[in-house]
């Protein structure tokens, strides 16, 4: 036998084996971890309106719960051509739920506004991470970009225009959720907006006259 | 752009989506069964399995085909004990579900739902 057919036979036998793992387990599993944080964020969302802060009805609970769940539902169909196609048409959308959602997050009291609104960020950066775990490209992207940040750094502190702070392993952190947000942030906002639409009018529950745009 | 104008629009969108991202999934496992057939039929026929066996150890060292064995044991391994805990995982999703809806209902009766199925999956008609 010839080594070398022996060798390629493995080779292809790998990529085989690889691509089996990417398709079968590596992406399910990321699509579970992405449900069940958002299992997690529901629950406490639940927990909040059956402590009386705010009501099982309000908008601003039951239209977050919507996004939660169609988060849930659509989280096996989250891509980078999903989100490139948001981005694309982030202009022609008719109306937009997530700002009427907004308006009445708005009207509740300060204490409740900001668990709700730092529920949503929670959503989002779920769905950022989701994203990007799923995507070869954005993955590289982003870890190209923060290694030409740390390339850069050491030239910024010997010119003083950084300090010894930049370095730290936080700082690096800070810098991937921020790198990551920059990339997903509008075409975060226009796939919400299309998932409670949908979510809206799969369970028939209408919009109120105040989500009428 | 009208509602449902932007709504057609969208649809055409996804099916292009759906289109793409499957042919990049059964395009790239083409070819690698392309080039996979090729080296199979080089000693397809030359030589029985016995041969085979016996020719790996001779021309090739014995450490590397060693280490290929204990590479796939430990990679079918790690893959079967991953899909063992997700199987078990989906048993007690369906297990423990249920009560949580039961208990939600009891104080929000238009509680609204994921829509997943009752073991955590997505729905048939959801999927890609």
């Amino acid at each position: 036998m010839n080594p070398v057919f022996y060798e390629q036979i493995m080779s292809l036998l790998g990529l085989i084996a690889l691509w089996a793992f990417w398709y079968y387990l590596w992406k399910p599993q990321r699509v579970d971890s992405f449900r069940q944080k958002l299992f997690d964020l529901r629950s406490d969302l639940f927990d909040l309106a059956a402590a009386g802060s705010v009501s099982f009805n309000d908008p601003a609970y039951s239209q977050l719960r919507l996004l939660i769940n169609g988060m849930i539902r659509f989280g096996h169909r989250i891509s980078l051509g999903s989100l490139l196609i948001a981005v694309m048409h982030s202009n022609d959308s008719p109306s937009d739920p997530l700002a009427a959602w907004k308006k009445n997050v708005d009207k509740l009291p300060k204490g409740v506004r900001d668990q709700l609104l730092t529920m949503h960020s929670n959503v989002q950066e779920a769905f950022v991470k989701h994203l990007f775990g799923g995507s070869v490209v954005l993955f590289i992207y982003v870890a190209l970009r923060i290694l030409y940040a740390v390339t850069k750094a050491p030239l910024l502190l010997l010119t003083g225009k950084k300090d010894i702070r930049n370095f730290t392993v936080s700082y690096v952190r800070y810098k991937m959720d921020w790198e990551r947000n920059r990339v997903a942030k509008s075409g975060t906002d226009v796939i919400e907006a299309r998932v409670l639409d949908e979510e809206q009018r799969r369970t028939g529950i209408k919009r109120n006259p105040v989500y009428a745009q | 752009m009208k509602e449902l104008e932007y709504k057609l629009q969208s649809q055409k969108w996804d099916t292009g989506l759906r289109l793409g991202l499957a042919l990049i999934k059964y395009g790239t496992l083409c070819v690698c069964f392309w080039r996979l057939a090729p080296a199979m039929e080089a000693f397809a026929g030359k030589t029985t399995l016995a041969n085979f066996g016996v020719s790996l150890i001779a021309d090739l060292k014995a450490n590397t085909v060693f280490s290929h064995i204990v590479m796939g044991i430990l990679g079918l391994g790690g893959a079967g004990y991953g899909l063992r805990e997700r199987a078990q995982k989906r048993k007690e999703i369906k297990r423990l579900g249920n009560r949580v809806v039961e208990v939600e209902k009891r104080l929000d009766p238009n509680r609204s739902s994921s829509g997943l199925t009752i073991d955590g999956r997505s729905r048939p008609e959801d999927e890609p």
